[in-house]
């Protein structure tokens, strides 16, 4: 309730800000005045930026040197044509703005998204660096760098009311103003409304999960390239927005304004201001819109430098007074915080060092303030007031049995085999993992494969999924051939996996990470989500409800709201074969699911897997927990060396000779003094 | 020589041994055997450094070394020989070897005859010498695990971790291995042993301990373990 | 055709810087997985400091001197950067992090320096050397041979040095070389010093043939990374020829096309290199292990 009573706050005060000097006429008269209600614009303006490249940096994880590029292509989309006197009205070019950044974005993410990292991060600082070059060489379009002038519209006239209200400045320039002012704050607010439903749809929690564990992701069927593009063209677009209004803004436009500089001040406001937040990037864009001023006022910055300090040496002292494991880590900050007072005080004058205080603000935000100011206070306050604060939306929906199967696996082609792997060869470089091996798996049985280390279980599952491609071999499920399609494929095809190593997205919930495997029951598009239609309302309902069921079915119903790091590691991994549920397969791979876990928890587990083939779901099972594969399995193969050397019903496998041999190791042979 | 009390370790949020004590005399060949996910690796990963113990304490000659980081353990005296052989690829077999005497040759160990250890290391696997300038990493399985065990004898340690030496080879070379392991046995060098190969390891051993889902579950001098059910019912289950 | 030949001798000069500032890209990655989004500021730093001494010391005095203040900016930029995020495991980290310490190096550069553009005294006569039609500077030779020298003392080093292979080794395997009772921490930090100190190396080499100034480092390191880029982040050979290629589309660019347009082709070149090809032209692709 209280953020409801926070946003119509914010309405209130963002409505009457041109009039804060009518209405507190002894706050000294120039809260609103023109330069600080421009100032205001420009927060507002970069807000929409930052709140689009939070989806970039924050959610999906990646760093992007190029949206000064973006911001400046949203800035000459409206430019261009008042340079050409085209006289096109503002509300057709301010979505030109948006659409064409996110065209350019669309064509950058296109070829750049297939790499990740430092490789994209150079890979949008040269776009970023082309883009700006461009501007400056095509005098032809954009006037080069002698730039392009417009002028703010107006929207209505209200001259003839300035007899009526004389205490208020009615004149056209402050008019032009403030008529503006309203524009962005709106435009602002639908951002900030849109963005927020975007994000908490299932298209943000697949954000999420691609950052938190590609291949996870893939293989739940959230192909991770379709959704980092996906990120990037909307946050591009996002950026040519706030381009375009800037062009209005500023009234004027010159290629070098679009710099690195400008860039590295979009990603120190999201980083500052604090990421997976809507408030972050606004704290954000309002400390970078700032800094310059406070920057020009030498006594104002060295106060200022002063405070933080204060409070950095009082809070540091307190924590210390609790004894923590590594006094270092707290001392350390407090000493900068100082050294950086100290520093304020020698120099005569700033404004020369203003990117040096930026690098600065980075290097400290990077290392202790990862989740930047507002994740700072929100620990702060969670500490008190831990029912004051929520990292992520509750979901209440109850599940029950009805829900839990969306509908019966399809029946096996004519009674043969669900799953067919025909001399599958898997080699890596000089090293033959898999050698012609064949396994046919039977409908509704849970079939065991087992083998010594490096006998090439996992490599199997790995091409089962997609993640490898064999070497040669073919691999047929339900009738059709999967050779070489890749995971989220095979995904939407019905096969299933969990993992040796638990890859579960961490930062979501219990319940969202199980609605991730449900990604592929929801049909909705942007526009649904941006709009909350019926339709999407629905499905989002529906996900809801059949994710609780699945976590009654495997235990956690109780712990649906938790972050899933948070969970002791034997409930991780009944997380994981839940989420691997929410798929509807047909076939499910469980890799190593008794993995470190105690006595009682594999009790559990069988139990599931028993009632996962009870409804009639294939299991494949690999396993060095001998007597959870040999107590459950009808059929168990055995590889080693890449080989299949021996297949049957566990007793028999058990007492096989070779295998008995593979894996204790021949003994005659070694026999020395 | 190497001494383990209550040993727990694991990866993060999985723990893997759940306090382990064993020791390893001077001169003795000690091996640890148990089925794959027991947490073998774990405990020489535990030992040498390249993880930190969770809890417990390891000492070696009496010094203790829990927690300190591999490069100080290695400086100390434990030669690893890890999981998959490890060898550097893109240096040759003669500088493989080289660099096991890495802190004989920085001073952080007596110095010794670094190049006369490394003749001798040729000579005790012909097959090294006759490709000492070859690149590691274009020798076959079997030829990487006679490198790495060489490696790590280099260091002319107090200890010698050799972990899966078997793993991925073929049985001739497997047989191959375990002769030279009972050539360093007579050697009186000391070492602990960790096998997924019960049989073998336990021929060439003195004294072995099982260990099943990160716990020790029996122990005993080598003889006796090998005739003993309950450990052919550890690897394959119980019968059904 | 000689205006041809003209623009391939002037690019390979050029060409050499891009592959030394590429060279020292590979000498971190190979051990760390890292890299310095400043680089380009250490070469600037290298030709400023270089700047400031050589009126005591002559050119080739300063030389050691400014290859020791590489050496020691390599490390902050480790300690202050890099190191603490390889702990945290944090990409974003070190990206951003190198990224603050390149621009707080290029504000202090300009405080210090001044913005303008300054004039680098050559330690070679300046009158080109008249090679059939085609005219080369003697410094550009010095830049040529100079960069190979410097790549050619680093092989050397890691070959026959034990410490060099130390190095090889830590590169190959970072927990395997900590087996051997290698610092491995160690070694990282001294890959980033030594890339610093080619950087700076580099810087002095084109300060005479080039302006020398706070914002000399900033494209350089970018298009550097194309080139690093080409040589699989692994191949020294590949940088070089990397290099060359870059150096010589620039100078035809900027002949043929126009003088601003000159930095476009690096930056094309990356853009494409990652799209078809992110292994680079000489590296291999990695296996993706689950």
């Amino acid at each position: 309730m209280p953020r409801i009573l926070l946003a119509a706050l914010g309405i209130v005060v963002a409505a009457l800000y041109p009039f804060a000097d009518n209405l507190l006429p002894f706050a000294g008269g120039t809260l609103a005045s023109n330069y600080y209600l421009h100032l205001v614009v420009v927060i507002a303006i970069y807000s929409v930026l930052t709140l689009g490249l939070d989806i970039v940096f924050g959610y999906t994880g990646e760093v992007s040197l190029g949206h000064a590029g973006l911001f400046g292509i949203g800035a000459y989309a409206v430019g261009v044509p008042v340079f050409f006197k085209l006289g096109l009205p503002f509300f057709v070019v301010l979505p030109l703005g948006a659409l064409v950044a996110a065209a350019f974005g669309f064509v950058l993410a296109l070829p750049a998204l297939r790499v990740t990292g430092p490789y994209l991060a150079m890979v949008t600082l040269a776009f970023g660096t082309i883009i700006q070059i461009l501007i400056n060489e095509m005098t032809f379009l954009t006037n080069g760098p002698l730039g392009v002038k417009l002028v703010t519209p107006t929207f209505w006239d209200f001259s003839d009311y300035a007899d009526a209200l004389p205490f208020l400045d009615m004149s056209t320039a402050r008019m032009r103003m403030v008529e503006y002012y309203y524009v962005c704050a709106i435009v602002l607010g639908l951002v900030v409304i849109g963005v927020n439903r975007l994000l908490g749809s299932h298209i943000g929690r697949a954000f999420q999960a691609l950052r938190d564990s590609p291949i996870a992701s893939d293989c739940m069927g959230v192909s991770v390239y379709r959704y980092k593009v996906y990120a990037f063209v909307v946050s591009a677009g996002l950026a040519g927005l706030a381009g375009a209004l800037s062009a209005y803004s500023e009234q004027y436009i010159a290629p070098n304004n679009y710099s690195f500089e400008l860039t590295i001040t979009f990603l120190l406001a999201v980083t500052m201001g604090g990421r997976k937040s809507r408030l972050g990037p606004i704290i954000g864009a309002v400390i970078v819109v700032f800094l310059p001023n406070l920057l020009a006022d030498i006594r104002l910055f060295r106060m200022l430098a002063g405070i933080i300090a204060a409070v950095a040496v009082v809070s540091g002292g307190i924590a210390l007074l609790r004894k923590p494991e590594k006094p270092r880590q707290i001392v350390i900050p407090v000493a900068l915080c100082v050294a950086f007072f100290v520093f304020s005080l020698l120099l005569k004058n700033i404004t020369d060092y203003r990117l040096s205080v930026f690098g600065m603000m980075i290097l400290f935000v990077v290392y202790y303030l990862p989740d930047g100011i507002y994740g700072f206070l929100r620990q702060a306050v969670a500490r008190v007031r831990p029912d004051l604060v929520r990292a992520h939306a509750i979901i209440r929906e109850h599940g029950d049995e009805s829900h839990v199967w969306a509908s019966s696996p399809a029946a096996a082609t004519s009674g043969g085999a669900l799953l067919d792997v025909r001399s599958v060869v898997m080699q890596f470089g000089g090293l033959r993992a898999l050698d012609r091996v064949d396994l046919a798996v039977a409908p509704g049985s849970i079939h065991g494969l087992i083998g010594p280390n490096g006998s090439g279980k996992s490599t199997m599952m790995n091409v089962l999924t997609g993640i490898y491609r064999p070497t040669g071999g073919d691999v047929v499920f339900a009738g059709a051939p999967i050779t070489g399609l890749n995971p989220p494929d095979i995904a939407a095809r019905g096969v299933a996996r969990t993992f040796q190593n638990v890859q579960l997205f961490v930062e979501l919930t219990v319940i969202e990470n199980v609605m991730v495997g449900l990604h592929h029951s929801y049909r909705s598009n942007l526009l649904d989500i941006v709009l909350h239609t019926p339709r999407y309302k629905r499905e989002e309902r529906e996900a809801r409800v059949r994710a609780a069921s699945i976590l009654d079915f495997v235990g956690l119903a109780g712990l649906a709201n938790e972050e899933a790091r948070n969970l002791p590691y034997g409930k991780q991994r009944l997380l994981e074969i839940g989420r691997a549920l929410a798929l509807d397969p047909t076939l499910l791979l469980l890799d190593e699911p008794a993995a470190g876990l105690t006595a009682p928890d594999i009790k559990e587990l069988i139990d599931i897997i028993r009632k996962i083939r009870a409804h009639g779901i294939t299991v494949i099972l690999i396993e060095h927990h001998m007597d959870v594969v040999m107590g459950i399995s009808d059929t168990v193969t055995v590889l080693d060396f890449g080989q299949k050397i021996a297949e049957g019903r566990p007793a028999e496998v058990q007492a096989n000779e070779r295998v008995i041999e593979a894996y204790l190791g021949g003994s005659t042979t070694t026999k020395v003094a | 020589m190497l001494e383990v009390e209550n040993l727990v370790a694991g990866y993060g949020k999985v723990q893997v041994l759940h306090g382990i004590s064993l020791s390893v005399p001077a001169g003795k060949l000690i091996t640890l055997i148990g089925s794959n996910g027991a947490g073998k690796t774990t405990t020489l990963r535990a030992l040498s450094g390249m993880i930190k113990p969770t809890s417990g304490s390891v000492s070696l000659g009496g010094a203790p070394i829990a927690g300190l980081r591999s490069h100080e353990i290695a400086r100390k005296g434990v030669a690893h020989s890890p999981e998959a052989r490890r060898v550097f690829p893109t240096l040759t077999v003669a500088d493989n070897l080289l660099l096991g005497a890495f802190p004989r040759l920085t001073g952080a160990r007596q110095r010794g005859d670094v190049k006369g250890d490394q003749q001798r290391m040729f000579e005790l696997f012909p097959r090294l010498g006759e490709r000492r300038n070859q690149l590691a990493g274009t020798l076959s399985g079997g030829e990487q695990q006679m490198l790495a065990m060489a490696r790590a004898l280099m260091l002319q340690p107090e200890v010698l971790l050799l972990d899966e030496p078997s793993m991925g080879l073929a049985p001739r070379l497997v047989e191959e291995v375990f002769h030279t392991i009972a050539r360093l046995k007579a050697q009186k060098i000391t070492m602990l042993l960790v096998e997924q190969f019960a049989a073998a390891a336990l021929d060439v051993a003195d004294y072995g301990y099982v260990l099943e889902n990160g716990r020790l579950t029996r122990e005993g001098p080598a003889e006796q373990l090998k005739n003993d059910p309950a450990v052919r019912a550890a690897y394959l289950g119980a019968a059904h | 055709m000689d205006v041809f030949l003209q623009l391939v001798v002037s690019g390979i000069a050029v060409g050499m810087i891009y592959g030394v500032i590429a060279f020292g890209y590979q000498l971190t990655f190979a051990t760390s997985k890292t890299l310095n989004f400043g680089q380009g500021e250490a070469l600037m730093l290298g030709a400023l400091v270089g700047l400031t001494v050589v009126a005591y010391t002559g050119f080739w005095l300063m030389l050691p001197v400014v290859l020791a203040f590489g050496l020691l900016q390599g490390t902050v930029v480790e300690w202050l950067g890099v190191r603490q995020a390889i702990r945290m495991k944090s990409e974003a980290g070190w990206i951003m992090a190198t990224i603050a310490l390149g621009i707080i190096f290029r504000n202090l550069a300009e405080n210090i320096w001044g913005r303008d553009d300054l004039r680098f005294p050559s330690p070679l006569p300046e009158a080109p050397i008249a090679m059939g039609n085609v005219r080369v500077l003697p410094m550009e030779i010095l830049v040529v041979v100079g960069a190979i020298a410097l790549m050619l003392a680093v092989e050397l080093f890691n070959r026959r040095s034990i410490f060099g292979k130390a190095v090889v080794a830590t590169a190959n395997d970072r927990d395997a070389a900590g087996l051997m009772g290698i610092n491995t921490s160690l070694v990282i930090t001294f890959s980033y010093a030594l890339s610093s100190m080619t950087a700076a190396f580099a810087g002095v080499l084109v300060a005479p043939v080039t302006l020398t100034g706070a914002t000399m480092g900033a494209v350089l390191g970018l298009k550097a990374f194309a080139v690093a880029i080409i040589g699989g982040l692994s191949s020294g050979i590949g940088a070089i020829v990397g290099g060359l290629i870059l150096g010589i589309a620039e100078t035809m660019t900027g002949y043929y096309l126009s003088t601003g347009y000159k930095d476009v082709p690096g930056l094309v070149l990356l853009l494409l290199v990652l799209t078809f090809k992110p292994s680079g032209l000489f590296g291999k692709a990695a296996i993706k292990k689950v």
